[in-house]
């Protein structure tokens, strides 16, 4: 076999394993980049759609204590207590979460000048509505459960793999093709075929970004991810996600005076309406004079040795914190920001950060927005390629090589891929058993 | 305890709060935290006469302020406003001021509440003027003017746990 041949047969493997690739992955990446795109405006998108709950007229007078917030809450929303948020700003609504008498847990979105209640709304999380939750599990596809979310990750993997294959295609080999940009009075297929080409040059990067740090989230990878790094020290120490520090139950002391929070404790949190701990207007002015962030959550104790767990993930990850406080004693018994992290830590809170559309503001979302964008454009022009070239009533599947020579450097190339990304090492294996079913088969029919 | 209550709210539905055609009745209020600035107000009102009349306000010693606030759902968000204008009550019709629908708002709370207690209110109505209702504090977590609070449908988290 002749270089050239050689060559022409790896070009044509990579044509085929792009192809299938493209054509089994197409439809989820539109699923990504558009629920990712609508993800990045989430705040923008809540405040427009759920203002007259998330947004009150800024006053002037200083806002009620977190212990009159709250009880005003309690008091129009009966249940217990599991959370409080206090204002970002100065115009926005406190936020407190309670588990309702229907077992359900709500937020309830309290005026903080004058504890009037405006409204509750079933407590989404982070996403801070329902309709960008299910955009959110859309964009994992948890939505559809676990396999859902094997699949999304396997396409993030995959995706990389693409752009490997597809900047391969690309590379300009002295051929009358566009390469940043379709060629002059190019029409029909060349047309896409280049859009495809040149749009994929620009957006290659941003996609292998997005696809590594949305791995972090991953089931198999971002375990891995995350399981690997904090054995080697350089992951999220303990406290952070995991591991968090218990409060001390004072036994001697709880006989013959009441614990720090029930002091002043108006009903055991044990009633079907439980109250509020006294403390929650100490807990509150302790973590602020630790200098958290403002936007933080805090979670209420859910149990006697449960803590109360201030955190906040700002735009600014260099303001990222996590504080837990004993709910006996309001010690603190772990305080770390960002600089506590370990390395990979610190890389995938970053990662994750810009690729949410947060680090850099509203040119990383704009940025974002435009990458998703590409990524549509990319699907639709390979679609249509695809489309234009196939033969009526056929795949259209780049022709299977009758000889399998694939030079060893790409095999390992592959081998490697396959185990970094082990759900594109499984699903490569199925395609490859395809392909071998296909040969023999064809064999056998010229035999 | 439950006795007395009953009593209580058996001498006060007998009482009911006439005033001409207006008629108030199972009026109460949720007790409050400590340190609560708000509080709920409940109440049924029938019209027995032959013309409309409307809720238009409310005031209380122990509140700074009092408005009667509508309640809309629409999916898993529930809004609450102020409803300037009042609440309506039909000629010949009862109208129920709830806790899952409109109700009454106090504000600016000069004390809590405590249960048990009965408080006054002065409701005012577009026709039939000032009508001062007795209101009885129920548990913080009433539904209804004789709700106990022991929790008929306790969360989830206490499941198993009885009264």
């Amino acid at each position: 076999m002749t270089a050239t041949a050689r060559s022409s047969a790896l070009y044509r493997a990579v044509w085929r394993w792009h192809f299938y690739a493209g054509l089994i992955v197409l439809p989820f990446v539109i699923l990504i980049a558009v629920t990712g795109a609508i993800y990045l405006f989430k705040d923008e998108i809540n405040d427009a759609a759920y203002g007259d709950l998330r947004l009150v007229p800024a006053q002037e007078v200083p806002a009620l204590p977190p212990s009159a917030i709250t009880a005003a809450a309690l008091g129009m929303h009966p249940g217990v207590l599991r959370g409080y948020s206090p204002p970002a700003t100065r115009d926005r609504a406190a936020q407190v979460k309670i588990a309702g008498e229907d077992g359900l847990k709500d937020t309830v979105y309290v005026d903080p000048y004058t504890g009037v209640v405006i409204g509750t709304a079933w407590d989404s999380g982070v996403s801070g509505s329902t309709a960008m939750w299910v955009v959110r599990k859309l964009h994992s596809l948890e939505y559809a459960g676990w396999i859902g979310n094997r699949i999304i990750e396997a396409v993030a993997g995959w995706m990389v793999l693409l752009v490997a294959t597809g900047i391969y295609l690309w590379l300009p080999r002295g051929r009358n093709v566009g390469t940043f940009r379709p060629r002059k009075g190019a029409k029909g297929r060349p047309w896409w075929r280049d859009l495809h080409a040149a749009t994929g040059i620009y957006v290659a990067g941003f996609i292998v970004f997005l696809a590594m740090t949305g791995l972090p989230w991953s089931g198999v990878w971002g375990k891995q991810f995350y399981d690997l790094s904090y054995a080697a020290g350089l992951g999220m120490p303990d406290g952070y996600w995991n591991d968090v520090p218990l409060s001390t139950v004072p036994m001697a002391e709880a006989l013959d005076r009441a614990p720090w929070i029930a002091e002043h404790q108006p009903m055991p949190m044990s009633q079907p309406t439980g109250g509020i701990p006294a403390a929650l207007d100490d807990v509150v002015r302790k973590v602020e004079a630790l200098g958290i962030h403002p936007g933080y959550d805090l979670a209420i104790p859910g149990d006697a040795t449960g803590v109360f767990t201030a955190s906040v993930y700002p735009d600014d990850i260099a303001q990222e914190r996590v504080i837990h406080l004993d709910q006996y004693s309001g010690e603190v018994l772990f305080d770390m920001d960002l600089s506590g992290l370990g390395t990979l830590g610190r890389l995938a809170e970053w990662g994750v950060s810009i690729h949410m559309g947060q680090a850099f503001g509203l040119a990383n979302q704009i940025v974002l927005l435009i990458a998703c964008a590409a990524m549509v454009l990319m699907c639709v022009s390979g679609a249509v390629i695809w489309w234009k070239r196939r033969p009526a009533g056929s795949l259209g599947a780049p022709a299977v090589p009758a000889d399998w020579t694939i030079p060893r450097g790409i095999l390992i190339i592959a081998v490697l891929l396959g185990i970094f990304f082990p759900l594109v090492g499984f699903s490569m294996l199925a395609i490859a058993a395809i392909e071998l079913g296909l040969t023999a088969t064809r064999r056998l029919r010229t035999a | 305890m439950k006795t007395i209550f009953a009593a209580v709210a058996l001498s006060l539905v007998a009482l009911p709060s006439v005033a001409q055609d207006i008629e108030v009745r199972e009026a109460f209020a949720r007790a409050t935290l400590p340190n609560a600035p708000v509080a709920g107000g409940y109440l049924t009102v029938a019209n027995h006469g032959d013309r409309d009349d409307r809720l238009t306000g409310a005031r209380a010693d122990f509140a700074g302020e009092a408005q009667i606030h509508e309640m809309t759902h629409s999916g898993d968000v529930m809004r609450m406003r102020e409803l300037p204008d009042g609440v309506a009550i039909p000629a010949g019709q009862e109208v129920h001021l709830s806790t899952g629908s409109n109700h009454l708002m106090f504000m600016r709370l000069n004390r809590g509440l405590v249960q048990g207690d009965t408080v006054t209110v002065t409701l005012t109505f577009e026709k039939a003027g000032d009508i001062d209702v007795p209101f009885i504090v129920g548990p913080i977590n009433a539904r209804s003017f004789d709700d106990d609070g022991s929790g008929r449908t306790a969360p989830a988290d206490h499941g198993g746990h009885s009264h």
